[in-house]
């Protein structure tokens, strides 16, 4: 099992991708290039997400917070996991124009669900940590409103 | 711990022990005394009796509430605000009437002094007439001596001749403690009382640790006037506060032996109250605060060679005093009012923050602020409030601080400066940042977390007044 099936449920089987240029070999050639450079890329991809999710959750808690302005309120919290999102998909994106190499049409096509795909990782990340954050003894200025129990 | 008895004597003495009551909660240092405040004023139907009485208990109930920790634990004084331990007499003796209820006297000074048993050929007959007026011997005790030391110094000496009050002072003075009198020079109560007071004191040879007590005390001279007495219908001349001063100042020259002897007054009679004896509802003054500062200098001195007479100045003659105007000498005070008006402002924002991290972290949560701990908290911060409101707007006006409502800019909120917090957010953070770097739960007392936290986050950006 490759990195790349991480991002199975959100794009085309690799068989249905290939079947779609079984009639043009060098196209043929051409898409199973670009499959294989997907899935060596994905784990850049999968560095991005976990590295902005982790990031940012970090900045948010140990960092942002420290700003006067109500920056404890959930909303804050919300508007960074927004940030997050959209920062883990312009990354995806650029990431994936600069390392995967191919002339295939649908390189952007893929390249966008990959990117969206990643960005509900980051937020899961963003989630995860940020849950971790308001159990552990660590102080920090935001609102745990994920502490559980009282 | 040291105690200082304060003895408040007469409606100025009650007024200044207010603004004593105020200084303390928003965090003036005492150096470790703990206060006794003594009341003693025959009046005690007046209101502003009541009022401080009440004050008294309700700054007493804020401290003990801050000092629980729980199961017979108790904490330490706050760093900050209610920092000071005020007891009251009666609580030393575990006894509930209060000084003043054994000073109540229904009579007349006539029927005090049996003149009716006197007959008109008597010699002391002719002494009373001579000393005193048909007035004066009609007027009833209860309302105290309505401006007539004269009248106030035969009755006081004898009510502190064996009250019941002085045998507690006597019991409770110990080896370090100091005594404190506040009363004004101008009226009857206080004029006549201080040097009474101090007389008594002074030659208890059979206490010594009363007697050797240091000693401080404010006198206040005239700083308000009042109205017409003719159109009033009222005893009391304001005209003659100042002959009334002049003579009371030429026997404390030479008859006063206080340690430490504060003045406290005005140039001019600016404020003007109505002339009403049996009411007195005046709002609260410059020079009772000035006075009541008093004590707080009092008690950061040490034992002086010589007897010395102290009074403090304003840098400039103005009727609304701020920071600049004021002069340099009351930085702390401003200072200390101006933290209690920000957590006055916090206090009203802190109810509805729903997501503030010291809900969860230290328990500031919804039921926190409907319990009795933080609601006679609140109580007593807004009655902080309205009597930094009268002083403000009292002539002259102690008035260093700009009035800001919740939701608007605190950068000037001190007149003359302007501080680096723009909004409550700034001191909502210093909160958490002081909450952070304490120890979890190290008691539970949540009423204190909030004391302690605000005023942490307060001073974080009052201390560069």
């Amino acid at each position: 099992m490759g990195l790349l099936d991480l991002y199975k449920w959100g794009l085309p089987s690799q068989a249905e991708h290939l079947n779609r240029y079984r009639d043009n070999e060098p196209l043929y050639n051409m898409a199973r290039s670009f499959w294989n450079s997907l899935d060596s890329a994905s784990i850049y991809f999968m560095i991005a997400f976990l590295a902005i999710g982790l990031a940012i959750v970090c900045f948010y808690y140990y960092g942002y917070n420290k700003w006067p302005g109500r920056k404890y309120k959930i909303q804050h919290w919300a508007l960074w996991l927004g940030i997050t999102a959209a920062l883990t998909v312009a990354a995806t994106l650029i990431l994936g124009a600069a390392i995967v190499s191919s002339n295939l049409q649908e390189k952007f096509g893929f390249l966008l669900r990959i990117s969206l795909i990643n960005s509900v990782y980051s937020i899961l990340v963003y989630f995860i940590a940020s849950l971790i954050i308001c159990n552990i003894p660590v102080p920090t200025n935001a609102y745990r409103f994920l502490k559980i129990g009282k | 711990m040291a105690k200082v008895f304060v003895f408040c004597i007469g409606g100025t003495g009650l007024r200044v022990m207010k603004s004593v009551v105020m200084l303390a909660a928003s965090g003036m240092k005492t150096h470790g005394y703990d206060i006794v405040p003594v009341i003693l004023d025959p009046h005690v139907d007046l209101e502003e009796n009541t009022v401080l009485t009440t004050t008294i208990g309700d700054y007493i109930k804020v401290y003990n509430n801050a000092t629980s920790g729980g199961s017979a634990q108790q904490l330490n004084a706050p760093e900050g605000f209610f920092n000071t331990r005020i007891i009251r007499l009666e609580d030393l003796d575990n006894e509930q009437n209060s000084t003043s209820a054994s000073m109540a006297e229904k009579k007349s000074f006539g029927q005090y002094l049996n003149v009716g048993a006197l007959s008109n050929e008597d010699v002391n007959h002719y002494l009373i007439q001579t000393l005193y007026s048909k007035d004066n011997l009609k007027n009833s005790l209860s309302v105290g001596f309505k401006g007539n030391p004269n009248v106030g110094t035969v009755v006081l000496n004898e009510m502190i001749s064996g009250a019941d009050w002085y045998d507690a002072f006597q019991r409770h003075c110990e080896k370090g403690d100091r005594v404190f009198i506040i009363s004004s020079i101008f009226g009857g109560t206080g004029a006549s009382g201080y040097p009474l007071l101090e007389k008594k004191i002074k030659e208890d040879v059979a206490h010594p640790q009363v007697q050797n007590a240091l000693m401080g005390a404010v006198t206040v001279l005239p700083y308000f006037s009042l109205e017409d007495p003719t159109t009033s219908g009222s005893d009391i001349d304001s005209s003659n506060f100042y002959t009334k001063t002049k003579a009371a100042l030429t026997y404390y020259e030479k008859s006063v032996k206080s340690d430490y002897l504060y003045y406290a007054g005005e140039q001019s009679l600016k404020a003007q109250y109505k002339n009403n004896e049996k009411e007195q509802k005046d709002k609260a003054h410059l020079v009772e605060l000035v006075a009541a500062s008093a004590l707080f200098d009092f008690l950061e001195r040490p034992a002086p060679n010589s007897p010395q007479a102290m009074t403090r100045a304003i840098r400039e003659n103005v009727d609304a005093l701020d920071l600049n105007t004021l002069g340099d000498g009351y930085k702390d005070i401003v200072k200390n009012v101006a933290n209690m008006m920000i957590f006055d402002l916090l206090l009203d924002i802190l109810p509805d923050e729903l997501q503030f991290p010291l809900k969860k972290t230290r328990g500031l949560n919804k039921d926190f602020y409907l319990d009795q701990p933080f609601g006679s908290l609140n109580a007593f911060v807004k009655q902080f409030r309205k009597w930094y409101a009268e002083l403000s707007e009292n002539q002259r006006g102690f008035a260093p601080l700009n009035r800001v409502s919740k939701g608007e800019k605190l950068t000037p909120i001190i007149k003359t400066i302007s501080l680096k917090a723009k909004n409550e957010s700034y001191y909502l953070l210093k909160m958490i940042e002081a909450s952070n770097k304490e120890a979890k739960n190290e008691h539970g007392n949540k009423l204190r977390y909030l004391l302690d936290f605000a005023y942490n986050g307060i001073t974080n950006y009052t201390d560069r007044i």
